[in-house]
């Protein structure tokens, strides 16, 4: 069973999507579904001995092209829709061992080329309006599969978050004649102490508004609501500071670092959201080395996150271990 | 954005894709090769679903 489901209370739709009860949990390597298909062996998702990078659709998805029925009639109160969209799975690497991380800058910037190419790709459908590419990492956060991977979502809506930074940004640019992001960039700049990283493509930094202690965005320094429009260069230049940010991460408490990886883009309905800028956030769960954060009263219920750090400290503490990478150019 | 489109030469060669259909015979998977090549991508086109425009990448 899966629909669409309108919340009045909020002004938000959300999915439910029973299928995913049964989706695989936490399998043993040998039998992880997102592997190479061995010869003679278990026949995983994927049938090829070898791969490079693959995407597939989920077996267990939210939303789909051709949605089921709703298993509750809806009205003019409570509203009900047919959950229109496309779920994806991104599968970094046949290597089940080896993070995102871990992968060379090499295999960073083929994924930055795949992640472009999906986005062009879901963006050209008619019903889908916004295309998420994100990766849960960890069983922090609540994997299900070790395997590095990724997943894409694509709505047939502007999901909430995405419309509230739209908001933001369009009010900003209409007040002041400038880019929301510019502007942070420059505050970020003029102050220099959040700064992690920076080529001359992207600025990594924890922001001064961060509601994680390593809360790390990775933004366009110029004008690009989505990626689309990047050129070889820039790709390149994600991948690099990328490598070096995930890098930064799993030396910070000499552990493979979860996290949720949000790739921010402007909407794919065909308006124009040249005030929008592309970005990456990070919300890593771990505030210590032994002590995750968790999304608790204030977070949950009231909507106010509490950062028990100061961006500042978090952020110099994660520039030592950010280092230049080598690679062919 | 910037123009340079050739500027960063790395070792990571032309993109190519190949679109199949799964073991169930619903789902596809795509294949992402990246060779040395300067061949073009390719992918299968669909046939049931509508694209915004023509000039936008087949799916």
């Amino acid at each position: 069973m899966s629909e669409l489901r309108w919340n009045p209370l909020s002004g938000e739709w959300l999915a439910t999507a029973t299928v995913r009860q049964d989706r695989t949990f936490l399998p043993p390597k040998d039998f992880c579904p997102l592997c190479p298909t061995a010869p003679g062996g278990f026949p995983t998702e994927i049938p090829a001995s070898d791969y490079d990078i693959v995407v597939f659709e989920n077996r267990f998805p939210s939303l789909s092209p051709n949605p089921p029925e709703p298993a509750i009639a809806g009205d003019d109160f409570y509203a009900v829709g047919r959950s229109f969209g496309q779920c994806e799975v991104v599968v970094y690497t046949p290597n089940h061992n080896l993070s995102l991380a871990q992968e060379p800058v090499e295999q960073i910037y083929k994924l930055v080329q795949v992640w472009t190419d999906r986005f062009r790709d879901l963006s050209a459908y008619e019903f889908i309006k916004h295309v998420f590419i994100f990766e849960n990492k960890g069983e922090a956060i609540g994997v299900t599969l070790n395997h590095p991977h990724g997943q894409i979502y694509a709505y047939p809506f502007i999901p909430p978050k995405v419309e509230r930074q739209l908001e933001q940004a369009r009010k900003h640019s209409s007040e002041t004649g400038r880019n929301l992001f510019d502007d942070i960039i420059a505050a970020e700049k003029k102050d220099g102490r959040r700064i992690v990283a920076e080529n001359d493509s992207f600025i990594a930094y924890i922001p001064f508004f961060a509601r994680y202690p390593y809360e790390t965005h990775v933004t366009a320094k110029h004008n690009a609501p989505d990626m689309s429009g990047f050129s070889k260069d820039e790709q390149a230049n994600l991948a690099e500071i990328l490598k070096q940010i995930l890098t930064a991460f799993d030396r910070l408490f000499d552990v493979s670092f979860p996290y949720i990886m949000a790739l921010q883009q402007a909407p794919a309905d065909g308006a124009n959201y040249e005030f929008y800028r592309f970005h990456i956030e990070f919300y890593p769960p771990m505030r210590t080395a032994t002590k995750l954060k968790y999304l608790a009263g204030s977070e949950s219920g009231a909507g106010m996150f509490i950062n028990d750090t100061l961006p500042e400290e978090k952020a110099a503490e994660l520039r030592t271990h950010v280092e230049p990478v080598i690679w062919q150019k | 954005m910037q123009d340079n489109e050739t500027g960063h030469e790395t070792s990571v060669g032309e993109m190519r894709k190949n679109r199949e259909t799964m073991a169930d015979g619903r789902r596809y998977i795509i294949y992402y090769t990246f060779e040395n090549t300067a061949e073009t991508t390719t992918e299968t086109k669909p046939s049931d679903l509508n694209l915004k425009t023509e000039e936008r990448e087949n799916v």
